[in-house]
């Protein structure tokens, strides 16, 4: 008989809640929005990517002897994978472009480029463009890159020609041993030539942060926030609205009357809230799947059943809270206000929206103390980043406590909050 | 169903000061009483929304059914949803619930609506939907609160008839409601409530026998009603003012009270434009005992 009424009670209230568009919205299709967003405009699908630049070229050089180094730069140029190389009659239309922000970067070779190349010093004009200071930032550090390696390969070309020219002067006295360098006279003058051109030879490796490793994880990455960011704040307004709307709706009495207990009404209450998270996180990751997000879930990996478990101890932590935020709440619009204006702002200041390393130091430090965040973060580690196992288990003991303590404190708020209206709890 | 010596107090403040009623099978029962009086409060204690802080109910029964002021309904669900959510929460049978509730939606005129949204409901077919799951379970006690209030007449005439096809059929009805009409047909005794306390009871004719005047005298006054209520009641007139321009006389003898009045009105320079002799009703007992009326806010 009390399951029949749990049941009903969830039955109804699941019907209510789907034919709510309001509800509909917030639950389902305004976290998909986000994924979408995401998905194509702030990580479009070329980022993960190498990135296109486009770099105009207005080459005036006149050569000099037979050599033309205008057009070895632009032919060195257009061999960068990462530049488009556009390539201009006038330098007032490459200006115009730059201005436009056609260009990411602008290269004027002068008339005497090659003069200088051979006898001295050459000038070359360097403009960089963006559509904001971070790109154009970008866009210089990458100019700045090109014309470092460039420069540098003149410099080893020239040692090279200069090593050839004492070779030919010096004659034999070109192969005398010198036991100090254990190296040959013409061998020593080419390692000091080549070290004035190459002084430093640095080792750069890229090592970047899991969540930026390629498009997919970021994509899958945001997937998992967005199921974070509905289940908090529609958990949290489930809560806080469950008891007030049927008090104000007039069926809390009826029911009452009709021998309906507290429990029964929070466990169909709570069914019906968990039946409906657990439909909008599946519809997320669909659209998430769809759109090329990276979540791998292998039902025959036991430690992948944490990521269902994770989800439920969510949901019961946020519907919990929700409870918590009903005793602050005299209506089901100020609770409801409360729960989505609450969710939201925890969904981008703790780690379940918004990354950590965009969160400034104050923030991360409470989205580290968050256990919400700790059981999203453990979800992604097993379905995004393949997180190894024994990494999770003292999160996930953490993730188990926290959602004891916060359910305890949720049935004490939810007894608190119906035995203002009614004195049966 | 017996209510014995029932006090609930809110925040320090008694609102049902030692309140006792009984209701037997067979019989409709009103608890009448203005707004504030304390007959939901007593409602609600009756059904076990509220716990008494002293005093006692008790019910023998099986199954007591509610019928609150509010609806209670799922908007966002159709009439018939409604019906078998609370069908469930009884212990009905489904197919008993859509038989039971076929036939007071076809008596209601509602059936054709059954499967529509509560949303698009006029408050008039929520009022007889939320009446209908109220009769679904076969209870030995309906607790019906306010039953009729926005219906339009025939639809209080049906719902009506269903209440006395209940009595008849040996249900126990406990009423409460504003409308003297309602209480006229429907109750074989009643219960006045005032402030918390039960004032009177017995049936309509006892009450009006024990505490109405013979007669009402309902006057429309040209001139100044102050004045008139004054020198009325220094005559020795039981006067009740009832707005700006009008007022009742409580008399016992008629015929003798009107030419006194008019000639001592008349000597104040304040003339009757109308005088109708009325028979009392339970609101003139309501208004001999605390002074106030039952539709007075």
């Amino acid at each position: 008989m009390r399951s029949k009424r749990v049941r009903a009670i969830a039955v109804a209230d699941l019907k209510s809640l789907w034919r709510e568009r309001i509800v509909l919205f917030w639950t389902v299709i305004w976290p998909i929005l986000w994924v979408l967003l995401v998905a194509y405009v702030f990580v479009p699908p070329q980022v993960g990517g190498a990135r296109a630049f486009v770099v105009g070229v207005m080459n005036l050089d006149e050569g000099f002897e037979g050599f033309s180094g205008g057009e070895t730069l632009v032919s060195a140029l257009t061999n960068v994978t990462e530049f488009k190389v556009r390539t201009y009659n006038s330098t007032r239309e490459l200006y115009e472009d730059l201005e436009k922000a056609r260009l990411d970067i602008g290269v004027v070779i002068p008339r005497d480029f090659s003069k200088g190349l051979v006898l001295g010093t050459a000038d070359i004009y360097v403009y960089v463009s963006g559509d904001d200071p971070r790109e154009a930032q970008i866009n210089r550090g990458f100019a700045q890159a090109f014309f470092y390696h460039f420069s540098r390969e003149v410099a080893r070309r020239k040692a090279e020609i200069y090593h050839k020219y004492f070779e030919a002067y010096a004659g034999n006295a070109s192969a005398i041993y010198v036991s100090k360098v254990n190296a040959t006279m013409s061998e020593m003058v080419s390692e000091t030539l080549m070290g004035l051109a190459n002084p430093l030879n640095v080792v750069l490796e890229e090592k970047v942060p899991n969540s930026l490793v390629d498009r997919p994880s970021i994509m899958g990455w945001y997937v998992i926030g967005a199921i974070g960011m509905t289940m908090l704040y529609s958990g949290f307004s489930f809560g806080a609205t469950a008891v007030i709307v049927e008090k104000e709706r007039g069926r809390l009495d009826r029911m009452i009357a009709a021998r309906t207990t507290a429990s029964d009404l929070f466990f169909g209450k709570t069914a019906a809230a968990g039946a409906t998270l657990l439909a909008a996180s599946l519809a997320i990751i669909a659209v998430g799947k769809a759109i090329g997000a990276k979540i791998s879930w292998d039902p025959l990996n036991p430690w992948h059943w944490l990521v269902p478990l994770n989800l439920f101890l969510v949901f019961l932590m946020t519907m919990s809270m929700g409870f918590l935020i009903s005793l602050a709440s005299k209506t089901s619009r100020s609770a409801s206000f409360l729960g989505i204006t609450l969710g939201l702002l925890l969904s981008f200041i703790t780690g379940i929206w918004v990354p950590k390393w965009m969160l400034s130091q104050e923030l991360r430090a409470l989205a580290d103390v968050f256990p919400v965040t700790w059981a999203i973060d453990t979800i992604r580690g097993i379905v995004v980043f393949n997180v190894d196992s024994s990494e999770l288990v003292n999160t996930q003991v953490g993730v188990v406590v926290a959602t004891i303590v916060l359910v305890a404190l949720g049935l004490l708020s939810y007894r608190k909050t119906i035995s203002r209206y009614v004195e049966i709890a | 169903m017996r209510v014995v010596n029932v006090v609930k107090r809110f925040c320090g403040v008694e609102v049902l000061r030692g309140v006792s009623i009984s209701i037997d099978k067979g019989t409709v029962v009103s608890l009448l009483g203005p707004n504030g009086s304390g007959k939901t409060t007593l409602i609600r204690i009756i059904v076990g929304v509220l716990k008494p802080n002293s005093g006692t109910v008790v019910f023998n029964g099986r199954l007591l059914s509610y019928l609150p002021q509010e609806h209670g309904l799922f908007e966002e669900l159709t009439g018939l949803d409604n019906v078998l959510f609370y069908a469930r929460l009884y212990g009905l049978s489904e197919d008993y619930a859509k038989k039971r509730a076929k036939e007071l939606l076809d008596r209601l005129e509602l059936l054709e609506h059954a499967k529509i949204v509560v949303a698009k409901y006029s408050g008039g077919m929520a009022k007889k939907l939320s009446f209908t799951i109220a009769l679904l379970p076969d209870a030995d006690l309906l607790v019906l609160d306010e039953p009729t209030t926005g219906l339009d007449p025939s639809s209080r005439q049906a719902v009506w008839d269903i209440i006395e096809d209940e009595r008849r059929s040996g249900k126990a009805v406990l009423l409460s409601t504003h409308y003297m009409e309602e209480v006229e047909r429907l109750s074989d005794y009643l219960y006045l409530m005032h402030r918390g306390a039960i004032v009177a009871e017995g049936t309509s004719e006892e009450l009006k026998r024990k505490y109405a005047p013979k007669s009402v005298m309902e006057l429309q006054l040209q001139g100044l009603l102050s004045k008139a209520v004054e020198v009325l009641r220094a005559s020795g007139f039981e006067v009740i003012t009832e707005g700006a321009k009008a007022l009742k006389i409580y008399t016992d003898s008629p015929r003798e009270a009107v030419s006194r009045m008019v000639s001592t009105l008349h000597a104040s320079d304040v003339y009757v434009k109308s005088l109708r002799v009325v028979e009392p009703t339970l609101d003139d007992v309501f208004l001999r005992l605390t002074g106030r009326g039952l539709t007075e806010e």
